[in-house]
């Protein structure tokens, strides 16, 4: 692919990783309300739910995986530079390559762990151990698609960065906690 | 290999590759990948699909969301605001009053905030520039703000209790709960210490003219929101009508319903608020997936256990090794932020503190107390970059130099928590 191309194919999946934490907001406002509802029906009517709870429990690692590489997007994942520091900025590129690839390890391997935990929830048919039953596939999904969307990613901003066209750094401290 | 060698190797490869800034969460993730296909088993792999999907399908865990997005929805209402209008118009008759007001407005807002830098930041836009119009010395002013922030955590609600609680199994209602008497005691003697100072340096702080009572009374009468709110989180939790979680929810339904009738919430700044939400939730869940990791290969090799057993052999008292632990987490609280320090500390110490027979819950309010020094220490302070940001007009060698006084009166406090552990374990006892 040529640099424009990688460059442009980035701006097309930084709309989708937004697209993605959008929906996770919307998942987001949606477990706020009904939990709410939940206590004050437990509460008010002593009546609970049996599938508030699991249910929110499976929508938080939908959030967590919609929202991982868009994230990753926004340089919020939090890392220190103490030793690179020392060393100058040629020398920094060259590091920030080599340990891009560690973090890329990781989440090369997540994929196919998750992948193949998907995999034999489908052919195991496993369900969620509960009066619910869930199939455990609908579950598990989300982790795929979203360590796929992570690698994804990464893999375009190390293309970006070992060419040097990283217009904005990312890799300044994002928002903290 | 020895298992010592083997604890120190991996301890230096954290080392070196946290420093050369391999992110935190991917960092303890493949350390635990490539020890667990090193000395494990290459098929115990599918261990990280298995964390992967326990932590982020965890109940407790929702807890975390639901909390920022609420901080956020704070933000959006301004109440933080509202709370330093009354607090100073309360308390201008301290000497340094309007900096000891601060303190307090910080204390309050951590009641419905989980966050330091939060904290901070949304006291230190109001207070700072109203501090620096009254003739303030700078550097109190930035460094009240710095230290009063980092309440947000020890008061609950509190993000670093909830990951705690994650890691450790301690009840994250009871770890809230300890959080309240230790965070009353820190914001006195951070008041306290304030006023010393500014009756030793009268030019420090100004004196302020009186407010009228009139003005006084009716200050209160916008904090309204903010009662409902600390009220609804911290009552929900202290009478058992709901867990933490579902507190959580109520606090952050509550904001929303006082923003929409304030006529505050707006389409595009809750949209905003709810990606940052997003996004600060899956970089939390992935350093606790990366975290889990990594204690995963440590108990599989046994590590903590070898570790406690060396410790509790070699050490004179326990509270020699709880001296020493603090001493570690106050240095790794220069480098890192709290996050990264509990999911990498905690695998190795809790075992021990919990051998040598100290309380998890209090050990968790130590801890706590710990990361809040390590946000206003340089080189990473979290805090202090917040601050940086969100205030013009004032460089980092301000911030630094009037936070590092409050570095040693925080320790104070740690010390007295220390001393008097009851400060902490009492009000969790009386609860269930």
């Amino acid at each position: 692919m040529t640099q424009d191309g990688v460059l442009s194919f980035y701006e097309k999946l930084k709309k989708v990783n937004t697209f993605c934490a959008s929906l996770a907001s919307l998942i987001l406002v949606f477990v706020t309300f009904f939990i709410f509802y939940d206590v004050f029906m437990r509460y008010v009517f002593n009546r609970p739910s049996i599938w508030i709870t699991e249910i929110s429990t499976y929508l938080l690692l939908y959030m967590t995986f919609l929202g991982t590489s868009y994230a990753l997007q926004q340089g919020t994942h939090i890392k220190v530079t103490f030793l690179s520091d020392l060393f100058n900025l040629r020398a920094q590129r060259v590091i920030t390559l080599i340990t891009s690839l560690f973090a890329l390890t990781f989440c090369l391997v997540l994929l196919w762990q998750t992948g193949k935990m998907t995999w034999l929830s489908v052919a195991r048919r496993w369900t969620s151990p509960t009066m619910l039953s869930i199939p455990l596939i609908y579950v598990y999904s989300g982790m795929v698609f979203g360590s796929f969307m992570l690698l994804l990613t990464f893999v375009i901003q190390i293309l970006l960065a070992f060419k040097g066209k990283m217009e904005n750094e990312v890799h300044e401290k994002g928002e903290k906690i | 290999m020895s298992l010592g060698l083997l604890t120190i190797l991996i301890i230096l490869a954290l080392i070196l590759l946290l420093g050369f800034g391999v992110p935190v969460a991917f960092c303890l993730g493949f350390i635990g990948l490539v020890g667990v296909i090193l000395f494990v088993d290459i098929r115990a792999l599918y261990q990280l699909a298995e964390i992967a999907a326990f932590a982020s399908t965890n109940l407790f865990m929702i807890t975390l969301p639901l909390f920022i997005f609420m901080a956020e929805v704070v933000n959006i209402v301004g109440i933080g605001d509202d709370v330093y209008t009354a607090a100073h118009n309360w308390l201008d008759w301290l000497p340094g009053g309007l900096a000891i007001s601060s303190v307090a407005t910080c204390a309050g807002f951590a009641a419905v905030s989980g966050s330091s830098p939060a904290t901070a930041a949304a006291i230190g836009a109001v207070a700072i520039p109203e501090m620096m119009k009254r003739g303030y010395n700078k550097r109190l002013a930035v460094g009240a703000v710095a230290a009063g922030g980092t309440l947000g955590i020890l008061i609950p609600p509190s993000i670093t209790m909830i990951v705690y609680g994650m890691i450790t199994e301690v009840s994250i209602g009871k770890l809230f709960i300890a959080g309240i008497i230790p965070g009353i005691v820190l914001a006195f003697i951070l008041s306290l210490a304030i006023g010393i100072a500014v009756k030793i340096k009268p030019d420090l702080a100004p004196r302020i003219k009186g407010v009228s009572w009139r003005k006084r009374l009716s200050s209160l009468k916008k904090i309204w929101p903010f009662v409902i709110v600390a009220f609804s989180i911290m009552g929900s939790i202290y009478s058992n009508i709901a867990t933490p979680t579902e507190s959580a929810a109520i606090g952050a339904a509550v904001v929303l319903f006082i923003a929409f009738f304030m006529g505050r919430l707006r389409l595009k700044p809750l949209h905003q608020a709810l990606l940052r939400t997003i996004s600060v939730t899956a970089m939390i869940m992935f350093m606790i997936i990366g975290g889990l990791m990594f204690s995963f290969l440590l108990s599989n090799l046994t590590i903590p256990h070898y570790v406690t057993q060396w410790v509790t052999t070699f050490s004179a008292s326990r509270w020699s090794v709880m001296i020493l632990i603090n001493v570690i987490l106050i240095i790794m609280g220069c480098l890192l932020d709290p996050m990264a320090i509990l999911v990498i500390s905690l695998p190795i110490f809790f075992p021990i503190i919990k051998a040598l027979g100290f309380d998890p819950v209090w050990f968790g309010i130590i801890v706590t107390i710990n990361v809040e020094i390590g946000m206003i220490t340089p080189p990473v302070g979290l805090n202090l970059f917040i601050l940086k940001g969100a205030i013009p007009g004032v460089t980092m060698k301000d911030i630094v130099k009037g936070s590092l006084p409050f570095v040693l009166i925080l320790v104070l406090g740690l010390a007295v928590v220390m001393v008097f552990p009851w400060l902490a374990t009492w009000l969790p006892g009386k609860m269930f």
